[in-house]
């Protein structure tokens, strides 16, 4: 390959564009065959032989190579040339020059950005379609029509394998394989779409099996072979994708495959794309480099859709003006709410109709029972409770949302379906200290694990060096009761599995954000959000409200490496929205 | 007879209200709450007494009349862990309509199974000024496995009902579930005024578990049997041993043959063992073929004979073809009948030195305990009967039999006459008499 500046050349005689070859001499010609533009990069090819050369005015760069299907019988030393240039609209190459014999000759140059016309191009520059890549700079329109022009070639230089692949329809695809080579070659994730990922991009992870296979060929490039990789872009179940590599500026396919359907939702996404077992050390890396932004978009395109209708009701009498609304979510356990109810119905609180009970019914397969027995669960306990139904799983925020949005009470109440107060009389006591006591915000209260631990009484941000976020943590939680405490106190944060503010706050806060997974740091979020408001989150120290923690979130998924991951994922997010404020929080 | 209609000054009115009627489930608790009743309309203390039982057939929730003051009440629980009724409906509404009907002053659950604990809730909800009192036949509210308080696999014996070990015995649950469980039992179990066992041993089992050790009255089962029995004499009833009763993993066969297979010849010739056992058919097939092993050389030598199943009504002529009784159950055992029928034909029992068993049979006085699980134990011991002669007609001396009905009666109305005469019930939770 050589360059040059053909600036300095006058510009006297004119060859026809893609005709017969002009000829400059005997046995010495130029042609030019093809000259294409699309989305601003121009491809123009042809062939010179004997001494003339290529001036190439406006471009920067071409490549020379050997032409063997022009006749050596007519012409002496035939050399192809393809020029390529990036340029703007306004500049483009108006033509082409060649020097002979001190003369230098134009062609004047019809670009065409006929589709049929590129891909004859292409198919003639198979050998030089490394070089074609790096000139469009993977530009994704060019990518898409080389693709099908990419050889497949078992090359003993590189092994690959697609194994796992997953596409979010118009976000983009992840997939899961390995891959290993002989010497550091370049490798590309290719789409037929033109997405195009660098292999090297991916999270690595070490492959027992990999390695047992192939060291005999590759030694201990085997070990850190498998790869985790996610490329976003408009794609679609079905389409193809491969590993493309660059051997001596050659392309070729590794392996092709077509890529699965991935989940619909951002949890059925994550189902798939957590359960692959990379180390959580790098976990949030992943997530910021890979598919943390594809489970943000699924996840804001959920909470877009058009939301049916509620339904929503009560048995008994459901109070008119309650101070208080308790709003408890329901997920995977329909039972908790008898065993709630043990507690609720001796609370002058619900049977005075100082607060009302509302049920959220996030989960589908809850809705029949619960209809069924809401009736029953009234005669039998005799407290007032509604309950509303959103047609689907919507997670802790946005079920708290639900519940908040048909609430009544002046003040909101949000407990887990898990906790068992041991105790009547504790709403009333919380929203005197609401009233009294303005300056908190959010007021929080000590939950106990049934044995008699503290379970929750606060929450602190710490933050993970290994993980790189800062996580919620309980701070005296599993130790015995501290009864020296003021009956009060500040803290950094307080859980969602119990927690009381105002709905004013509630609302101008914007409610719980609904963009987390599942059910972790919302609480925390919404607590700074309520921080950012220049109001304090208070604990009472007091209260014996037990908290099975966890248990419904156990049925739910069982698999802990899986609720790890979504609690990365969540932290990861948390963190990259919160981490100043908490900065503030932790010093102050 | 006393007008039904009219209540007389001072005379109650009481139901009972049980898991079970004999004639279709005769079983021991049933068996006891129906002579209870039995002895109740016969009292002139009470004025009406009605017996409610349970039908677990079907769970249509209809209440209907069996035959004059004996209703059935098609009701069932089917899930053991949750204890609940499966027509919680009918518990509202038939159950509602039937205690308003009788209106007593005297509830008395015997049992919750079938019933259903809401039962508790929605007898104090009805009639708000009844006494309720439940009396407690077995453990199942403490323990899952079938109220045996034996760890599921091992088969150890269990002592007291924790919510991580209790999880371990059922690995599909969790810790918090069971305490789910304990505390839902617990707040069913404050609409009881005064709970009854029918033994100390059960007792201290429920105290153990969290009920209050001053509401727990112990009043054995009244057992209602023909005369005692003429002793039959020289026909060496002393060497004849009886094993009555159904043949489960719980009741202790097994170590029964293994004693016996390992006595000495000599001293096993002249012992005969009869095995009064039913539902060996319906066992596991590893224990059954367990049991057929350990018996086959038995039959042979002529050790053991397989007399079967019988009926209430041959219990004593069967009873009376031996000299002991043998109770080797592997369990606790709260009160077994078997013990007190035993005693109601003057025979005396040998027995596992464990729970109930071990409380209702006195060692050396009339029975014998040997070490419970062990085999080697219950040889020793049978080798010391056949060698001692006049042991047996020492401890026939010795036995006394003192769980009749009317003894049972007698206690139970002492404890309704407290309860009733009481100013006020001990009334835990609210009590929402008028519902919208």
């Amino acid at each position: 390959m050589s360059t040059m500046n053909g600036s300095q050349v006058q510009n006297r005689n004119q060859i026809a564009f893609q005709s017969e070859p002009k000829l400059l001499a005997p046995r010495e010609a130029i042609k030019i065959d093809r000259a294409i533009v699309l989305n601003n990069i121009v491809l123009i090819s042809g062939w010179m032989s004997g001494t003339v050369k290529l001036l190439v005015t406006d471009a920067k760069k071409f490549v020379i190579y050997e032409r063997g299907d022009v006749s050596p019988a007519l012409f002496d030393k035939v050399r192809g040339f393809l020029i390529m240039a990036t340029v703007a609209p306004d500049e483009w190459i108006k033509k082409v020059t060649v020097q002979h014999n001190e003369v230098a000759y134009n062609s004047a140059l019809p670009l065409t950005t006929e589709l049929s016309e590129i891909q004859l191009v292409l198919s003639e520059h198979i050998p030089r379609l490394a070089y074609i890549l790096s000139e469009v700079k993977h530009e994704q329109e060019w990518c898409k029509l080389l693709y099908p022009f990419i050889p497949h070639y078992a090359s003993d230089q590189v092994e690959a394998n697609i194994e796992q692949s997953c596409a979010i329809m118009g976000i983009g695809l992840s997939v899961l394989g390995w891959c290993v080579s002989r010497s550091s070659i370049n490798l590309w994730f290719f789409s037929e779409f033109g997405q195009m990922r660098k292999l090297s991009d991916s999270v690595k992870f070490y492959r027992q099996d990999v390695t047992n296979e192939f060291s005999g060929k590759f030694g201990s490039r085997c070990e850190m072979s498998g790869f985790f990789c996610s490329i976003a872009g408009p794609v679609t179940p079905g389409m193809k994708l491969s590993v493309v590599a660059e051997i001596s500026g050659v392309l070729f396919k590794v392996q092709e495959k077509v890529v699965d359907k991935g989940a619909s939702t951002a949890l059925g996404y994550a189902r798939w794309a957590f359960n692959i077992h990379l180390p959580h050390s790098g976990f949030t890396q992943r997530l910021a480099s890979h598919d943390g932004k594809f489970i943000e978009e699924i996840r804001r395109r959920e909470i877009a859709l058009e939301e049916a209708v509620p339904e929503v009701w009560s048995v008994g009498v459901r109070p008119a003006t309650p101070m208080a609304s308790v709003i408890v979510p329901l997920y995977k356990r329909s039972d908790f709410v008898e065993h709630q109810l043990l507690s609720f119905e001796n609370d002058k609180d619900f049977y005075e109709r100082f607060a009302e009970l509302i049920y959220v019914i996030d989960d589908p397969a809850l809705y029949d029972r619960l209809k069924h027995d809401s009736n029953v669960l009234y005669k039998l306990y005799g407290v007032p409770m509604t309950f509303v139904f959103g047609g689907r799983n919507r997670g802790f925020s946005g079920a708290n949302n639900l519940g908040a949005s048909i609430a009544r009470g002046t003040y909101l109440f949000f407990l887990n379906s898990d906790v068992f107060p041991e105790e009547t009389g504790w709403i009333s006591r919380m929203v005197d200290i609401l009233v009294s006591q303005p300056h908190y915000g959010i007021l929080g209260a000590r939950l106990l694990y049934p044995q008699g631990a503290v379970q929750h009484i606060g929450m602190e941000f710490v933050y993970s060096d290994s993980l790189n976020l800062w996580l919620n943590e309980h701070p005296g939680i599993n130790l015995p009761i501290n009864r020296d405490l003021p009956a009060v106190i500040s803290v950094p944060a307080v859980t969602g599995a119990c927690m009381a503010l105002s709905r004013e706050d509630f609302a101008q806060a914007g409610g719980f954000d609904e963009s987390y997974l599942i059910g972790d740091f919302e609480d925390s979020d919404l607590c700074l959000k309520i921080r950012q408001m220049r109001k304090d989150i208070g604990c009472l120290t007091d209260t014996r409200l037990i908290h099975l923690e966890r248990q419904s979130v156990m049925h739910a998924g069982g698999d802990a490496s899986f609720r790890q991951c979504v609690t990365l994922y969540n932290g990861w997010k948390h963190t990259t929205r919160w981490d100043e404020q908490i900065r503030l929080t932790t010093n102050g | 007879m006393v007008n039904a209609n009219q209540k007389a000054p001072g005379k109650l009115k009481v139901l009972i209200i049980v898991h079970g009627h004999p004639e279709f489930s005769p079983g021991g608790g049933e068996v006891a709450a129906y002579a209870l009743y039995q002895g109740l309309k016969e009292s002139v203390a009470v004025q009406e007494t009605t017996f409610l039982a349970t039908n677990p057939k079907g769970n249509s929730g209809r209440i209907h009349l069996l035959k004059e003051g004996e209703y059935l009440w098609e009701q069932r629980v089917a899930d053991p862990f949750s204890m609940k009724a499966e027509n919680i409906q009918a518990t509202l509404k038939d159950f509602t309509a039937f205690l308003k009907a009788l209106a007593p002053d005297v509830i008395h659950f015997h049992h919750y199974m079938h019933v259903g604990l809401d039962a508790f809730r929605v007898a104090r909800q009805t009639c708000p000024e009844a006494r309720i009192l439940l009396t407690l036949h077995e453990m199942l509210a403490i323990c899952l496995n079938d109220g045996q308080m034996v760890k599921t696999g091992s088969m150890r014996l269990c002592l007291k009902a924790e919510d991580l070990a209790c999880q371990q015995c059922f690995p599909s649950r969790t810790p918090e579930d069971f305490w789910l469980r304990r505390r839902f039992f617990a707040a069913s179990f404050k609409y009881v005024d005064a709970f009854v066992t029918p033994s100390s041993f059960l007792k201290q089992r429920y105290v153990d578990w969290g009920l209050d050790r001053e509401m727990i009255h112990v009043i054995e089962n009244g057992i209602s049997v023909a005369q005692p029995l003429v002793m039959e004499q020289g026909s060496n009833l002393h060497l004849r041993i009886g094993f009555f009763g159904q043949v489960t993993l719980y009741k202790g066969l097994d170590i029964l043959l293994e004693a016996l297979n390992h006595l000495p010849k000599k001293v096993a010739k002249q012992l005969t063992v009869e095995i009064h056992g039913c539902n060996l058919d319906i066992q596991r097939s590893e224990f059954k073929t367990k049991i057929e092993a350990l018996m086959a050389p038995l039959l042979k030598r002529g050790v053991l004979r397989w007399v079967g199943q019988y009926s209430r009504s041959e219990l004593a002529g069967r009873m009376a073809g031996v000299g002991w009784i043998i109770v080797p159950s592997i369990w606790w055992e709260n009160s077994p009948v078997v013990i007190q029928e035993a005693f109601a034909l003057g025979r005396p029992v040998i027995c596992s030195d464990i729970g109930g068993m071990a409380e209702k049979v006195h060692h050396n006085q009339d029975g014998l305990h040997f070490s419970a699980r062990n085999p080697f134990a219950l040889a020793d011991l049978l080798t010391r009967i056949v060698e001692t002669p006049e042991l047996w007609s020492r401890l026939v001396e010795g036995v006394k039999f003192e769980a009749t009905v009317d003894q049972c009666l007698k206690q139970t109305l002492v404890l309704y006459a407290q309860l009733t005469q009481a100013q006020s019930v001990k009334k835990m939770g609210r009590v929402k008499s008028k519902l919208p």
